[in-house]
């Protein structure tokens, strides 16, 4: 009994450990972004700035940051709208319409979510060129807009569903698309939520793609705006992480409201890379 | 009836297909056209065959950088592996307070990587917090950022961090899946707790154990947030990964060609092990 009580100790305290170690940049982040360049550096970990907000209202006079959160809100949707829909009517397809023809083509499902944007940008940049879409939205955001994981999750969970289900639909003679909408859409919500908040967190976190594309200030992502600010000439670091804390704002508020679907959505981009 | 089903499934299909075909796979195809090209933007592309392959082989500049994205990488997963997995089988251990645990845990993840990097740059800077911890168990300070001895370690050290954070959650799901009966069965036999990490835990693991291990490998060749934000690829080119090289040789060499050709490399390499992920998740999903 002594023993598994001591064992208990002594795993919360390796637990408490680490989590203090996972906190400590965020916290020093939050407690930076109120502080002054000189307390920020005066060694004095724990003590609370005088700075106000200071450096976030000197941020924001110095580059357009909301609109820079508004570019990456518009990306960010546009790729989740993109995802869900695309993904449902092919996840359809591939689970409950399989044939030699679809087979084939989940391979190209496979392949595209294997292939890193890393090694594509160049031809995609000399593609969206010739489209006329250089420094445009839709240059930015639709190259990268479709997440073929979430092709891949949606047909795992459209697979789950039963099929009498579906062959009720059919005998009532609904054609497969009022079966999808009105059978297999609302049996999918959990996935659809867990899918859109994958590809959310892909698009918020977007960097090179919509690096190599813009050039205009006003259509940079709050990631490229973030960095910009940060190798602009005389940018106070205290300034650097009040943007930094304030780019993860909308990250912390979907968190907090659909936190379970964040883990779960972890878990399936492990199929992702 | 039945050919109307089939042609159903290629009209759900069809959007998708088209989209990935568009920016997934003609863009590997070009790359591997431009990677047999010489191609500045300026001129029309020269066909030059492989010559921008046999050149890899003395490209001092790419051999570089393989080594440096290797030490990268290995370093990167190794440590953060053995982390995760010890605090991912912690967490599975416990009942009411594991929710709070892994929430708190996870947070890192839930960082935009850009903000995670300003976050480091700011604490390596030579007079931000981790040097003054050094400095008050008596160790001078370190040039982490501007010195290419330390610049790779400041990096590596960084993403034991943010990559802890998420392999941990991924472990604890495979964790939670283990048959609770085989640990039942090992303590009444007597096992010790090493006992039955070697001959149970790892065992039952393994599919959980080579994901994350693809995964982070994955997930290590194609960092790029980090590296440009904090070094940019220096001092010296001791941080410049594939994917920075990638990205200066194309767009402020102008150097399609061979940018293409070190993309190439890096596709190959992300493709094997895509092939291995695939096989072993088509392998655990049958089971």
């Amino acid at each position: 009994m002594r023993n598994a009580r001591t064992e208990r100790i002594a795993v919360f305290a390796f637990l408490a450990i680490f989590t203090a170690i996972a906190l400590f940049p965020i916290v020093w982040m939050l407690g930076a972004s109120f502080k002054t360049d000189k307390e920020l550096l005066d060694g004095s970990l724990w003590s609370f700035g005088s700075a106000g907000i200071s450096n976030y209202v000197k941020a924001f006079s110095a580059r357009p940051f909301l609109r820079y959160l508004l570019n990456s809100l518009l990306a960010a949707g546009v790729s989740v709208v993109i995802t869900v829909v695309l993904g449902v009517l092919a996840g359809y397809g591939f689970a409950k319409l399989r044939n030699q023809y679809t087979e084939i083509i989940w391979i190209v499902v496979l392949a595209s979510i294997m292939i890193p944007i890393e090694s594509i940008v160049i031809p995609l940049f000399l593609q969206v060129h010739a489209f006329g879409w250089h420094d445009t939205y839709a240059g930015i955001i639709l190259p990268t807009a479709l997440n073929a994981a979430g092709i891949f999750i949606l047909r795992q969970a459209i697979q789950s569903i039963p099929n009498e289900l579906l062959e009720a639909g059919r005998i009532d003679g609904a054609s497969e698309f009022r079966i999808l909408r009105l059978i297999v859409v609302p049996l999918l919500a959990p996935s659809i939520v867990v899918v859109s908040v994958l590809t959310f967190s892909l698009s918020w976190n977007s960097y090179l793609w919509p690096l190599i594309i813009t050039s205009t200030d006003s259509l940079r992502t709050l990631p490229l705006g973030m960095a910009a600010f940060q190798m602009t000439l005389n940018t106070k670091y205290s300034e650097i992480m009040a943007v930094s804390t304030f780019g993860t704002i909308p990250m912390a508020i979907l968190f907090v409201s659909l936190q379970r679907y964040f883990i779960d959505s972890a878990i399936g981009s492990g199929i992702k890379g | 009836m039945v050919k109307s089903r089939k042609n159903w499934a290629l009209i759900f299909i069809a959007p998708s297909l088209l989209y990935l075909a568009l920016f997934q796979l003609y863009p590997v195809l070009y790359a591997v056209y431009i990677s047999f090209h010489k191609y500045d933007l300026m001129s029309p592309p020269q066909f030059v065959g492989i010559s921008n392959y046999i050149r890899l082989a003395s490209d001092e500049q790419f051999l570089r950088s393989l080594w440096v994205t290797a030490f990268y990488v290995f370093w990167t997963i190794v440590p953060v592996i053995g982390l995760s997995f010890i605090l991912g089988g912690l967490l599975s251990t416990l009942n009411r307070s594991r929710g709070v645990w892994r929430v708190l845990l996870y947070l890192p993840s839930i960082l935009p990587f850009v903000s995670v990097a300003l976050v480091w740059k700011i604490m390596f800077n030579q007079r931000g917090p981790i040097n003054d911890a050094l400095n008050t168990v008596g160790v001078a300070s370190i040039p982490w950022l501007t010195n290419s001895a330390y610049a790779p370690w400041a990096l590596i050290f960084m993403s034991w961090w943010h990559a802890t954070s998420y392999y941990t959650i991924i472990f604890l799901a495979g964790f939670l899946t283990l048959p609770r009966d085989c640990f039942e069965a090992a303590r009444l036999d007597g096992a010790g707790l090493l006992q039955t990490i070697r001959h149970i835990t790892i065992p039952l693991m393994k599919p959980t154990i080579v994901l994350v291990v693809v995964l982070a490998t994955v997930n290590g060749l194609k960092a790029f947030v980090f590296q440009q934000v904090l070094t940019d690829g220096g001092p010296a080119n001791a941080t410049q990964i594939l994917t920075i090289l990638i990205y200066k040789t194309a767009f402020s060499y102008l150097d399609m060609g061979r940018a293409s050709t070190y993309s190439i490399v890096l596709f190959g390499g992300i493709m094997a092990l895509g092939l291995i992920q695939i096989w072993l998740i088509s392998g655990r999903r049958d089971a």
